[in-house]
Formats: C-alpha cells, structure tokens, sequence
C-alpha cells in the first residue's frame, strides 16, 4: 500500500470516527463495555489498511503451498482436492465397531478415525477388575490383536485411511495395526492414516498417561523410529491440541503448547537419528475450532506460520514440504462446546466449527454431533455431521478458491496479534528449559487452570454467552429423553467371555516368554538397539494381550503419579 | 461460628477428564468450604475410606465418561456397608435426566449436569448441609 495512500486512508478513517460513527455512538451507544476475542484480544469496531500497514505480504503471507504457509500447505487446496471427512467412533465389541465403520464408509466417509475404550487406552484388558462398567463405552474393546483383525475386517488398508487414538497405549495399538497390514497382504508403503500417539498432553491436559514422563517419551521415539520402518507412509503421531483446549486452554495457549509439545518429539526423533526432513513430511496435527470463529481461523494460519519458522529457522529443515503444518480440523466436544439443551441446535455449532476448518485450510475435517453432550455418538448423529461437511464442500461454493479470508483486515490483523501471543509463550517455554522441563515444574499445568477458572467465571457472569444455557433459556424447555447410543450390558459381557476363551486357547508358554523379552529391553537404556516395538510387535503376534503387555512395562517403569 | 463444610470432590473410574472437578473445587473453596480432591482414577473403595478420614460432609463425584450409574451405586453402597449416614452424596457430569431421578431414588442428594451456574451449586450444597 503506498504511503500517501495510507496517510489519506488515516485522515478518512477519522473523519469517519468523529463524523459518521459518532452519530451513532450517540444514538445507539454500544451493547457491550468491550468487545474481545474468546481468548482476550481486545476487537475494535473497525479494521482498515492501517492495520497492516508494518505487514509484508510476501513475508508473512506468500502464496499457498509454499514457505511460510500462512495461506495453506497446497497451492490449489479443494480445487484440486476435497478435505478428507472423518467421523470419530466406535463402541461396544470389536464386531458392532466393524459394522459401523463399513456402514459410514459405503455413506462416503473417506477415513476412519478409531476411538477406543478407556480400558484399551490405559493398558487394562476388559476382565481387569478396574475395567468393570467401563467396557466399550467410550470406544471400542480393544484386547488382543484378534479385535483388531474384526475391527478391520473387510475394509482395505490401501484404500481407507486409519486413524486411531491412542497414546499412552500407541506402542500396543500399532504393532497390531501393522501386523494386521501384514496379514492383509496389503502393500505397507500405502498405509495411510495416524495414530494420535501425542502423549505429552496426557500429562497437561487429557491425563490417560500410564508411565511416567520419561519412559513415556522414550515409547514415542520407539513408535517414531519402527513407524518409518515398517509403515513408511502412515504418521507416527500427531500432536493434538484438542484435549488441550478441552481441559480449559484458551487459543492462545491450546496453540502454544501444542508446537511446543510437537517442538519436542522432533527433537527427541532427531536424537534417534531421524533428521527433522525425514519426519516433517509425516507431520500431522489436530487442531480443534472453537466458537470464536475468526479467532480460530487466525489461530491456525499463525500456527502454519510459525511451525514453518521453527522448523526452517530452529530445526534446520531444508525440504519445504518439512515445514508444513498439514491438520485435521475438529471440534471443541462436551466441555465447552456441545449443550444438552435442545441437541439440534448442536448441529449449527458443528457446522460453524466445521466451516472454520474447512476457511482454515484444513486437509481433513470432522465436527461433533449433536448428541455428544448426552454421549458418544449415534449413528445417524453421525451421519448428519457428516452430511454437513459435505454441504459445505459441495454445495456453499467457498472451497472455489484458496484461502479465501485472506487479506481481509480483520483477519489479517488478528492472525499477527494471535502469532505474536503464541510466540510469547513459546519464548517462555524455552526460558523454563523447554516444554518436558515446564510441565515437570507444573507451568502448563496451573496455566491451564487459570483460564479454564476465568472462562467458568465469565459464563458465570455472563461475560461470556452460551444461548440457551446463560441466555435466551428456555423456561418451558423439558429435557425429552434423547435417544443416544445405549450400549447393551450384553455385549460387555460377550467381550470378556471372548477374551477369557481366547486366552484359555493360546500358547500359554510362547506368551510368557514374549513378555519376559519386552521385560528385558525394557530394562537397558533407550536406543535404536534397544526398541521396545520389536518385543511388542512379537508379543502381538503371540496373541499377548494389552494387559500382559503393559503390566509387564509398569514392572519396569513404574506408574506416573499427579502431583 | 459454624465450622465449614468439607467436602471430598472425588473422580471414579478410568475417565481423566478433571477440567470440571478442578474448576468445581477451587469455586467451593473461593465460596468459603474446605475442599479435598483426590486427584483421578479413583476406585470407590478409596473415595469412601477417603471421605471417612477425612470426615467431610459430603462427596461430591465428577464422572464424564458414561459409568455413573455403577460408580455411584457403589459409592453409595460402600458408605451404607461402613453405617455411614452423615455423608451426603451429589454428582456432577453431563448425567442424562432419566438416570439422574434413578440417582437420586437411590440417594444421591443432588445431580449436577452442565449449565449450571456454580452460585446455584454452592448454594445448593450449603441448603443440603443445613438440613441435615
């Protein structure tokens, strides 16, 4: 923008305040004291080119598909290909959670993105006693790389990608994946898909961790390091900031300590000789959409920013490609998200949220569905959330361009603001002797906290709105019985009747000594030599189970305990 | 004076999900009570032998992941097994409506579900202590 131009922009923009809007001011005067953005940023009335009058387009913003990726990751983004949609689900039996997956993807679904029990997620089999109630009910039975081979039946391993959470329990989870993959036949370069797999944010925010943090980051880097080797293709792991959020974050931070904590697995991947180009092209990361819709937009472009930075400028990437910052979008759930009052109008929140990934740029996106604030998801719940990312795609027109928010003012402006908060944090972090260092000080920890109090507090005073649950509530409203997922008693029970049947049939002898094995190279020091995935992945095909194997490794290293 | 009320804000099972449990209890301990959290993954056996120890007046438990009606039975039913009757229960969590009045038929004082405004809790957990 030239100077006069700008100067004549500026003298305009006053007359204007104290002409034109001032009269409106007087008249109207304004409905709130301040206007702000979910996480703090004060909001001016108006934004104009003076806003970005220090900004550099070719620095900051580039062109799509090229460094420093503010604009996207590809250079013709949903012109050439739709974003990926992706419904996270699963429950009940390892049968029940195949029949589901094949049903959504005969509906179009092009990912299936796997939840598992909590059970599976911590390590117990589903006849441990602290298993009992919990059984298939936030996700699928996962025991034995029998369930594995039924989740998976008949659906090609070339075709879909596969997504999983799981972290604390990812080196059980992708040992049998990768076995699964064998015994399909499939070609395991094109295994696409990731595992979650993040497991520094158990330890701030989703708190599913089984070991403490050290051999808990040792594991990453075994999955890390077997992952390029066996599945070259599939992501390893993919930080997450969703949990983060989740656990009372604001964006700021959701997005600060989610680089800081993807910051770190690179650096402990490049210790164990995987150079930051070798593992950039394989990063993915969840990145979730608030309610705040442009402020989530700006945080993810700041984001792509930075990562690319960071990963030019501190890690020494020298492939563009390794300085992309490729994300599934998803949703805020139960917490903060999703009201039980009047479900339907959940699915406006959804689709807000999903139409902030899809102007985000992302490569793949999922929402919530409307039930989630009663439970998981039903089927047909399910299907609608789906259905509305396709509208989206299909039917609105906005995936015509690239980026198609850039350069409006606002955006602009508050991708700057949100980058340079981000940053503070990050220089923080590194003051703190980096991201391990502040949560082992508690830092992350007592951040969080504080915003997630200050949030409740502001819902409380109404600082912050939530229509029907602080405002516009509907006094008549009668709760109706909404008819979300059930799951059937029985069904938990057939679990672990099959489990036990299944073990009294194996060859008992052969799968004490797997384990006895993984007890071993547990023991010597971290190293390439010294991977736990091998043991692990040959205790699968023993048919160990996920109890014997991570009972096994709590001998060793021991349980992590909250301070 | 009145000593205040304590109160044990427990978590059952294998859901880790404390946001809710954490913000509850420094809300309660902002409103003047004594609160004690015990952290996640607890079994019922130790909120029970916990809130006897500690000899509070109620349990308040935080469940999200879906088991309430179990957990809570059990709680409820540990605390009848050591003639315990001074101890009320609530429960907070995204509760669905028809299970929350089997809760309370079966003794749950108080069901909290999301959306509810803390002032509305605290209050409610004062009047419960009151009465008893």
């Amino acid at each position: 923008m030239a100077k006069n131009n700008l100067k004549e922009i500026g003298e305009k923009k006053n007359q204007w305040q104290t002409k034109t809007l001032q009269k409106q001011l007087e008249s109207l005067g304004e409905r709130k004291e301040k206007f702000e953005t979910d996480s703090g940023i004060p909001v001016k009335s108006l934004y104009t080119p003076l806003d970005l009058a220090e900004s550099d387009y070719l620095k900051s913003l580039g062109f799509p598909g090229e460094y420093p990726f503010t604009r996207g990751v590809d250079p013709n983004m949903y012109r050439s290909q739709i974003y990926k949609t992706a419904q996270f689900t699963g429950f009940a039996t390892p049968a029940e959670t195949n029949q589901l997956y094949r049903r959504l993807l005969a509906q179009g679904m092009t990912s299936l993105y796997m939840a598992c029990d909590l059970p599976c997620q911590l390590g117990y089999d589903s006849d441990d006693p602290r298993a009992e109630e919990e059984v298939g009910k936030c996700g699928v039975a996962i025991n034995s790389l029998l369930d594995m081979e039924t989740i998976l039946e008949g659906i090609d391993l070339n075709k879909t990608r596969v997504t999983i959470v799981a972290n604390a329990n990812a080196p059980v989870i992708l040992a049998m994946l990768d076995v699964v993959a064998e015994r399909q036949g499939v070609d395991k370069t094109k295994v696409t898909g990731f595992l979650q797999n993040d497991v520094m944010k158990e330890f701030i925010a989703r708190n599913t961790y089984i070991f403490p943090i050290d051999p808990s980051l040792r594991l990453h880097s075994d999955t890390i390091v077997f992952c390029k080797k066996n599945l070259p293709n599939f992501h390893p792991f993919n930080p997450i900031s969703y949990q983060i959020r989740e656990a009372g974050a604001n964006a700021i931070q959701e997005a600060a300590f989610t680089l800081a904590n993807a910051a770190t697995y690179v650096e402990n991947a490049a210790k164990r000789g995987i150079p930051v180009d070798e593992l950039g092209p394989l990063f993915f990361t969840i990145i979730v959409n608030h309610r705040d819709f442009f402020e989530e937009i700006a945080k993810i472009r700041a984001m792509r920013r930075i990562w690319a930075r960071l990963m030019k400028e501190k890690f020494g990437a020298k492939k563009e490609e390794t300085c992309t910052l490729r994300f599934h979008a998803s949703q805020g759930a139960v917490g903060l998200n999703l009201m039980r009052s009047l479900p339907e109008a959940n699915i406006v929140r959804c689709t807000l949220a999903g139409f902030a990934g899809v102007l985000s740029g992302a490569q793949s996106v999922g929402t919530r569905t409307m039930d989630e604030a009663y439970g998981i998801p039903s089927a047909k719940a399910s299907l609608i959330s789906l259905r509305a990312l396709q509208i989206i795609a299909e039917e609105t027109g906005v995936t015509n361009t690239v980026d198609p928010l850039a350069g409006s003012y606002f955006v602009e402006w508050l991708t700057n603001q949100v980058e340079e908060k981000i940053n503070q944090y990050l220089v923080k972090i590194d003051e703190l002797g980096g991201m391990v260092s502040a949560i082992k000080k508690g830092y992350i920890q007592k951040e969080i906290a504080q915003s997630s109090f200050d949030y409740e507090m502001d819902l409380e005073e109404k600082r912050k709105v939530i229509v029907g649950m602080n405002l516009h509530v509907d006094p008549m409203e009668e709760y109706e019985e909404h008819a979300c997922y059930q799951l059937d008693p029985a069904l938990q029970q057939d679990q672990i009747r099959k489990l036990k049947e299944f073990k009294s049939q194996r060859d008992q002898k052969a799968v004490t000594a797997s384990l006895a094995v993984i007890r071993q190279v547990a023991g010597r020091p971290e190293g390439n030599e010294n991977n736990l995935m091998v043991p692990i992945k040959e205790a699968i095909k023993g048919y160990a189970t996920i109890g014997e194997i991570f009972s096994t490794l709590k001998e060793v290293f021991g349980e992590y305990q909250q301070a | 004076m009145k000593p205040p009320i304590r109160i044990l804000i427990a978590k059952p099972g294998l859901d880790s999900h404390d946001r809710g449990a954490k913000v509850i209890a420094r809300a309660l301990r902002e409103a003047g009570m004594e609160v004690i959290y015990t952290g996640i993954r607890r079994t019922p056996e130790e909120i029970v032998q916990a809130a006897i120890e500690e000899d509070v007046n109620l349990i308040g438990l935080s469940i999200l992941a879906g088991a309430h009606m179990q957990l809570t039975g059990r709680v409820l039913e540990l605390l009848a097994k050591n003639q315990v009757d001074d101890i009320k229960v609530i429960l907070g969590g995204p509760i669905p409506p028809k299970d929350g009045e089997q809760l309370k038929q079966m003794g749950v004082a108080e069901v909290f579900t999301p959306g509810m405004r803390i002032k509305e809790i605290s209050q409610r957990i004062y009047e419960l202590v009151e009465r008893s």
